[in-house]
């Protein structure tokens, strides 16, 4: 070998560490940027006698079983997330300790036809029942208003998350042809999967993908049970309400048919939405039905049973709901009493009035009698109560699991593909002292062909 | 493991983030001292809180309602005392009219002041309460005895909830009291008494006695009852005083939380926070090591 091939042995190690560095600096820059796969220097000896070193190019170093289990665990930590969020708002409604439940409501109203028994001729006492009727029923109907309200906003919302699910597949969908035609081309395709990754990271939190990774290096995407993105062509993702009111998602090719997906959606916000609205706010709403209904039809019961000031009875307390379905929303006090107090049924006979206070002590007493299911009132709210309770802190656990294993998914993804700045403060180390005996190496060989010269020329 | 930099920064942060979590939550219970704050800290004892609540609600109308009644009943038997009185000042009137020696006009003069009782007989059987009319049953808006003394009220009991297994009853009966529903008409009794006097009737004027001790006697037994009854509300109203007692205690033990230990969580999650926070510092500093 002669010194002039050891100079361009030594160009090809200035190239290398070049090309090092270059790494290093692109490794370091992207730290913080969400998908960026760390890249790491593929370096080659040249061919048999050449003795130099080639640049093979840029690894992009990713491990796509741990991206899949991520994207999974994802999906399934932002369903939790999104059912716990939903429900921190529905146990708002219900937290009497906060002074938002409806014990103190139910207590006065009962409350008021003791203090109606004091004293039955009392306009007072009796403006006071009619008060804490309206109160009452107000209080339970804004309650139910509240979660209908929710359920309403929870179908925007589903409706908007699979608008940006099918955004995000089509842009998916673009890189993977972007990806396959540069590959075909014998491009590198780092940047453009790069790209692809942050978007998938985008689109599991908002419903569940497995993503499959294909020969021509574009990847398949199925979202809950349907496939979402093909190569280079997007389904649609759609929302709406079937017959019975619950969400409906159906997957849909371009002029093909809808595909009901429903029951396959297991992970993302849309799944977390699902959950907290056709299942936790649709049982809870039926147990306050079931509530409502039953403070009405007892009380109207015994209330019909008594006299009003003018000695007529019969009277409605409530308005009557014809089933328990709707009951709480439609809760009011009923147009028999409505600006009337006269019309609340103290006396149990018309003989009676205005004295008589046997019927308002029978309404009072209907605080401890069983009303809804077997249950009193104040324990059919309690259970109401705790329920959400228990759903609330049973999606917190949840949380927490989903997160930890969504998290323990992340740091295992970034073990592998992440930026260490240590290791990149090495690297730098490393190719610049490489960069370093390179120009020694020239600058020795220099030294060399320069005595040559000189001897040569004597 | 390989640690890269991204999670080292998410794991400091993650641990920041569930500590002010704790803190927020220590926070709360030591500034309520309350362990449940909202029904998913324990929703059992959530559940048991509302009915505890309840419960508690309920007992504070029924001691009020108690008071309402305590106050017209010790009012109705004050009445009745001085019914009573009224009755045995009748009696010694009659006493006096049964006299032989006593002429026509002593007698109509004793006839005068027993006509005096007798109206103020009328106006106590039309004491007023904070109910209305005392002894009108339920007829409680309107004034149940006549200068004569004729009954409009009825017999109904007043009755309210103080959570007994029945209703309770609250109320002194006029109609027993003052009307031959209990046995006799105390305003004939008195208006016997006056014919008899106005008649200068010796014999009829003893026939009276009798009769007006029976009235006497009716009305004490009446006051006697609205006595226990009394006695009944003040017993009722210990017993839902303890009730109350118990049942803040219950809450205490089902929500309460130690105030000690609450405090201690507060200053023991305030010092692993500053020591996370420094720890965080140090660790996120470490690439700035490596550039000096």
């Amino acid at each position: 070998m002669g010194l002039t091939q050891i100079l361009s042995t030594a160009l090809d190690g200035l190239n290398a560490s070049q090309a090092g560095l270059t790494s290093t600096g692109q490794n370091i820059t992207n730290v913080n940027t969400p998908g960026y796969a760390r890249r790491d220097l593929q370096l080659e000896t040249r061919g048999q006698g050449l003795n130099g070193v080639n640049v093979a190019g840029l690894r992009r170093i990713a491990d796509t079983v741990i991206e899949r289990r991520q994207y999974q665990a994802i999906g399934l930590s932002s369903a939790a997330s999104e059912r716990d969020s939903q429900l921190g708002a529905l146990e708002a409604m219900f937290d009497d300790v906060g002074g938002s439940g409806l014990s103190d409501a139910l207590s006065a109203f009962y409350g008021s036809f003791s203090a109606l028994a004091s004293n039955p001729s009392d306009p007072t006492a009796r403006a006071n029942v009619l008060a804490k009727a309206d109160a009452l029923s107000g209080r339970i109907s804004d309650t139910a208003d509240g979660i209908a309200a929710a359920k309403g906003e929870l179908l925007t919302k589903a409706q908007e998350t699979t608008a940006e699910v099918n955004r995000k597949a089509q842009q998916i969908a673009q890189l993977n042809q972007q990806i396959v035609s540069a590959r075909a081309q014998g491009q590198d395709t780092g940047n453009l999967e790069d790209q692809r990754a942050k978007v998938l990271l985008g689109l599991a939190p908002l419903v569940d993908i497995t993503v499959l990774t294909q020969g021509n290096g574009a990847v398949m995407i199925q979202a809950s049970g349907a496939t979402l993105v093909d190569d280079v062509s997007a389904r649609t993702l759609s929302v709406d309400l079937a017959s019975n009111g619950d969400l409906r998602f159906t997957s849909q090719t371009v002029g093909g048919a809808p595909t009901d997906v429903t029951r396959y959606l297991t992970g993302g916000t849309l799944a977390g939405i699902k959950e907290a609205r056709d299942v936790d706010l649709a049982q809870v709403a039926t147990k306050l039905d079931d509530l409502a209904y039953g403070i009405q039809t007892q009380v109207n019961a015994q209330h019909t049973a008594g006299f009003g000031l003018d000695g007529v009875g019969g009277r409605n307390m409530f308005a009557v709901t014809a089933s328990s379905v709707g009951a709480a929303r439609a809760m009011a006090v009923s147009s028999d009493v409505a600006g009337n107090p006269n019309a609340i049924a103290a006396a149990s006979s018309a003989g009676t009035v205005p004295g008589g206070s046997d019927n308002a002590v029978l309404l009072s007493r209907l605080a401890v009698q069983p009303a809804v299911g077997g249950r009193t009132v104040a324990q059919a709210y309690g259970d109401l109560v705790g329920d959400v309770g228990a759903r609330k802190a049973g999606a917190a656990d949840e949380v927490t699991l989903r997160e930890g294993v969504a998290n323990q998914m992340s740091a295992m993804r970034e073990s592998a593909s992440g930026v260490s700045l240590d290791e990149e403060m090495i690297s730098l180390s490393k190719y610049q002292r490489a960069y370093e005996a390179s120009t020694k190496l020239i600058t020795t060989v220099d030294q060399l062909l320069e005595e040559l010269m000189q001897r040569l020329g004597r | 493991m390989r640690i890269a930099d991204t999670t080292r920064q998410a794991d400091v942060l993650r641990t920041i983030q569930d500590l002010r979590t704790r803190q927020a939550d220590a926070q709360a219970r030591a500034l309520t001292g309350r362990q449940v704050n909202k029904p998913s800290d324990d929703p059992a004892a959530a559940a048991e809180l509302a009915r505890i609540r309840a419960s508690s609600a309920q007992a504070d109308t029924q001691l009020k309602a108690a008071g309402v009644a305590k106050g017209d009943l010790e009012v109705a038997e004050g009445v009745l005392a001085q019914a009573g009185d009224l009755f045995q000042q009748a009696h010694d009137l009659a006493m006096q009219g049964s006299n032989g020696s006593m002429d026509a006009a002593n007698r109509a003069t004793l006839a005068s002041q027993v006509q005096g009782l007798k109206d103020q007989l009328v106006g106590l059987a039309n004491t007023q309460g904070a109910t209305g009319y005392l002894f009108a049953g339920s007829k409680t808006a309107t004034q149940p005895f006549a200068a004569s003394g004729a009954f409009s009220g009825d017999n109904t009991d007043h009755v309210v909830d103080l959570g007994g297994a029945a209703p309770t009853s609250v109320s002194a009966s006029g109609a027993d009291a003052f009307t031959a529903a209990g046995g006799r008409d105390v305003f004939a009794d008195l208006d016997s008494l006056i014919t008899a006097l106005n008649s200068n009737s010796q014999s009829g004027v003893q026939a009276t006695l009798a009769n007006l001790e029976a009235s006497r006697k009716q009305i004490t037994n009446v006051r006697a009852l609205a006595g226990i009854k009394l006695d009944r509300l003040n017993t009722t109203e210990d017993i839902l005083g303890q009730a109350k007692l118990a049942l803040a205690q219950r809450e205490e033990t089902t929500a309460g939380a130690d105030p000690y230990q609450a405090y201690s969580d507060l200053v023991t999650l305030g010092q692993s926070l500053e020591q996370a926070v420094g720890v965080a510092k140090k660790v996120l500093d470490l690439g700035d090591l490596f550039r000096t």
